[in-house]
């Protein structure tokens, strides 16, 4: 029993994990057509942030948190306006450039910073344990908090007159600009809560396993695994296809191994492709690319 | 026309090379990555004329550098024995793999493509009884002499520049096969399948068939390159087929041109002696792929093969220029409403 809630636990701090830069790039591909292959550095460029923040003026963690997201916003709205919109819809030519973007963002922090591993504290730590499972306090709020982003997302998504405008320009953007909606303004709203998810996730999974060029990478692979699983352009796809992938992986690295898990993950994206190759929540579009 | 001109006189070019440095042993090597660079950017470019891109090739390239090795190495099988049979067996993965994602939209084949270049990537770590794991394989020999008959009539692989002339007839010969793929009726298929894949369908053109057999024929043509890497480097580890690979094949292809079967040549002979030339280190070589990518794609559409008509003809209207790039008929198609 307590196997199953170690599973269980792990399980949802990968979902802490996965889901925040899941749901950023699966709105940026609804809204802008962008698969963003630089979303990973957003997440990095959050937790380098955060480190030099902390480790350089001493400030309070949350409001380093709160200025890197806005270092990452501003960057990744100068991003869209400057690279991304010229493109228009061009599906292949902006997935080139986000590439392109990526290795420099990457390489760039490489010779500047340096490819070695930087440590932050988290500001307050200890363990918890109940009935037989422990975790980290600062892995439980990390993961609350990531969850809980990622939820108040989904709600102003789904309730607010901001979220519907932003659905509406991903449904038909022709007849969005008919209602008097602003698709330019919708496009920098969108990358702007995308990148803030991904940064956010970036400065609070930074204190855990330290701050790399690297490290947007892994979670951007699982993120794309999860948004084909859950249906590209799907919200409600990518909350359930993200829990899903992490239940599964946690339960496979537990009894197996990590390499197994990752593979595990493929082998059950390679037959949802087979079976349902819009994904849980995914409907066919007219546009083939 | 011209292009085939054009597409023969790179390769004389590439042959009279090792001649211009005199057969200096440091630039022969890097020639001969240059070659196999642009092997690579072919099969990426053959892909592009169906207009699919692929993020996974790493995996056809690391899986036949893989394969080939591990059969010479363990098995001690004959080089020329055991290409030919990894070439076959790569193209049945390539089957397995084509099959679900080409179905579904494009961005779907991205990112199917590169998630499988990835668990290949994390198999070879993974299985290191086999694979040599994380350290790689060493002492990965040259390709065995082809005996024809005496000693008059046998090639032998040892020196430098025989590896890399080589190296110069598969390329030679796979942008000839894929030259004439896209350049008989066929092709005209192929580019009906690019530009009108509804009208494709229904004119009775089976697309996904076409799709498939370009992609398998492409994943072949990577998994060669990457059994010639093998050999020539003669060392192989899990990084050197990453996600950075995927790219830079496209980075090939893509600041070359995708209009011309010669524009993966061009653009690895640029990107391969521009990082020689500026002595970029390897930390810092994806700092140039990624700016040159971002060049190509906003002020050098058509790649570096456009350069000398854009240059030439800046009188000349817009759509002369970019008529021949599979990618303006895309743009058109995409313009009207």
């Amino acid at each position: 029993m307590s196997d199953v809630l170690q599973v269980v636990v792990y399980g949802l701090t990968l979902a802490g994990l996965y889901l925040p830069i899941a749901l950023g790039l699966n709105l940026i591909f609804g809204v802008m057509q962008i698969l963003n292959f630089a979303h990973g550095e957003f997440y990095m460029l959050g937790a380098l942030f955060t480190w030099g923040l902390l480790s350089t003026l001493e400030i309070n963690f949350v409001a380093a948190v709160a200025i890197s997201l806005l270092l990452v916003v501003g960057l990744s709205i100068v991003i869209e306006r400057g690279f991304f919109r010229p493109l228009g819809d061009d599906i292949q030519r902006s997935l080139i450039v986000a590439l392109g973007l990526g290795l420099i963002l990457q390489t760039s922090v490489v010779l500047l910073v340096g490819p070695d591993v930087k440590h932050y504290e988290f500001p307050f730590g200890g363990m918890l344990s109940t009935g037989g499972i422990s975790v980290s306090a600062e892995k439980l709020t990390t993961t609350l908090l990531a969850l809980g982003s990622a939820g108040l997302f989904y709600l102003v998504l789904q309730r607010t007159r901001l979220g519907r405008s932003i659905r509406a320009v991903a449904q038909d953007q022709q007849a969005a600009m008919l209602q008097g909606i602003n698709p330019g303004r919708v496009r920098s709203v969108t990358i702007a809560l995308g990148s803030s998810l991904a940064a956010l996730g970036g400065a609070l999974g930074g204190s855990s396993f330290g701050v790399e060029p690297f490290m947007g990478f892994d979670f951007l692979l699982y993120s794309f695994i999860i948004i084909i699983l859950g249906g590209l352009g799907s919200m409600e796809g990518t909350l359930l296809a993200g829990v899903l992938m992490a239940l599964l992986q946690s339960a496979v690295t537990l009894y197996v191994g990590a390499t197994e898990a990752a593979m595990a993950s493929f082998l059950v994206l390679y037959v949802m492709l087979l079976v349902r190759p819009t994904g849980l929540f995914g409907r066919a579009r007219k546009s083939l690319m | 026309m011209k292009r085939r001109v054009l597409a023969a006189w790179t390769v004389v070019v590439l042959a009279v090379l090792p001649i211009l440095v005199g057969f200096d042993p440091y630039w022969l090597t890097v020639f001969t990555s240059l070659a196999i660079n642009a092997l690579l950017g072919t099969t990426i470019w053959v892909l592009f004329v169906v207009g699919r891109l692929t993020l996974g090739h790493a995996a056809f390239y690391g899986m036949g550098a893989y394969g080939v090795s591990l059969l010479i190495l363990n098995a001690g099988w004959n080089f020329w024995v055991a290409l030919p049979v990894v070439l076959i067996a790569i193209a049945l993965v390539a089957v397995a793999v084509g099959f679900p994602t080409l179905r579904a939209r494009g961005a779907y084949f991205v990112l199917t493509t590169f998630a499988f270049a990835e668990i290949v990537r994390l198999g070879y770590v993974r299985f290191a009884h086999l694979s040599g794991g994380a350290q790689g394989l060493f002492g990965i020999p040259r390709p065995d002499p082809i005996v024809l008959g005496g000693d008059l009539l046998s090639i032998s692989f040892s020196s430098y520049a025989s590896l890399y002339y080589l190296i110069l007839a598969a390329l030679a010969i796979v942008s000839a096969c894929f030259f004439h793929y896209v350049n008989t009726p066929l092709g005209l298929v192929l580019k009906s399948v690019h530009d009108e894949p509804m009208l494709a369908q229904a004119l009775g053109i089976n697309v996904f068939a076409h799709l498939l057999v370009t992609f398998v024929v492409s994943a072949v043509g990577a998994a060669l390159a990457g059994a010639l890497y093998a050999v020539s480097a003669g060392y192989i580890e899990p990084n050197l087929f990453g996600i950075h690979t995927s790219i830079n094949a496209q980075a090939f292809a893509i600041i070359g041109g995708i209009g011309s079967v010669s524009g993966p040549i061009v653009g690895a002979a640029f990107l391969t002696t521009l990082s020689e030339g500026l002595h970029v280190t390897r930390t810092a070589a994806p700092l140039v792929t990624g700016v040159a990518l971002i060049v190509a794609s906003f002020l050098l559409r058509g790649g570096l093969i456009t350069l000398p008509s854009r240059l030439a003809g800046f009188g000349a209207s817009k759509r002369d220029r970019t008529r021949r790039s599979p990618r303006a008929t895309h743009r058109r198609r995409r313009a009207r409403p």
